[in-house]
């Protein structure tokens, strides 16, 4: 079931990763860390151990 | 808590975590029926929701830019839209990509913060931005003010 198109999920895709290079540059970071860090401030610490 | 019900709550956004929350209940033998897990469930975006206010508000000003950058559609998702955004940021982003293949788990809790918290990452981008502080700027000269004597002050004016 989906509600987004894809060519929505595309340019979300594409505008997101864009802006992530722009930030990455401005933070003097890389896009892979930002993305690590976002997926660190949507999985609370406490997941880890229930994860199997 | 049979693989029929774990992949159909998958299915319906549920993330990892909330399953192996509840998988972690049932096999530390607490009595809780399926019914009450599944009510359990409907409860939680509740509880999620405020927490992302509450974890917003703690997160640092690089933090908080980060998730301003995350641009979503103007449409609520559903689980498998966001989950399908991801998958095509892995496959611009190689290293996330693979991080993701190896990952599983992190993907599924990603996408279910996106489709979870997407009311609440739309309403963050109408926040206004907090102003800067006024930069000190160094006066350059006008052309009145080329050749002209210093500024007497206004008393000498007065008197």
């Amino acid at each position: 079931m989906r509600n987004w198109t894809d060519e929505e999920i595309e340019k979300a895709a594409k505008r997101t990763v864009k802006k992530f290079e722009m930030l990455a540059k401005k933070q003097g970071t890389t896009v892979e860390e930002l993305f690590l860090r976002l997926i660190d401030i949507a999985g609370p610490k406490n997941n880890a151990k229930f994860d199997r | 808590m049979n693989l029929d019900t774990k992949i159909g709550m998958v299915l319906e956004g549920y993330s990892q975590t909330d399953i192996g929350l509840f998988t972690y209940f049932l096999n530390k033998r607490i009595k809780i029926t399926e019914d009450e897990v599944k009510k359990l469930l409907q409860i939680t975006p509740v509880i999620l929701e405020e927490d992302f206010w509450t974890n917003h508000d703690q997160l640092n000003t690089q933090d908080k830019e980060i998730l301003n950058h995350l641009e979503l559609p103007d449409k609520q998702p559903t689980f498998q839209d966001a989950l399908q955004l991801l998958r095509i940021i892995g496959r611009r982003v190689p290293r996330i990509g693979n991080y993701f293949i190896r990952n599983p788990n992190r993907l599924h809790d990603l996408a279910s913060y996106i489709y979870r918290n997407w009311k609440n990452l739309s309403l963050i981008k109408d926040l206004p931005e907090e102003t800067p502080e006024p930069e000190d700027v160094e006066e350059t000269p006008g052309i009145e003010t080329i050749g002209a004597t210093s500024h007497k002050p206004e008393e000498e004016y007065l008197a």
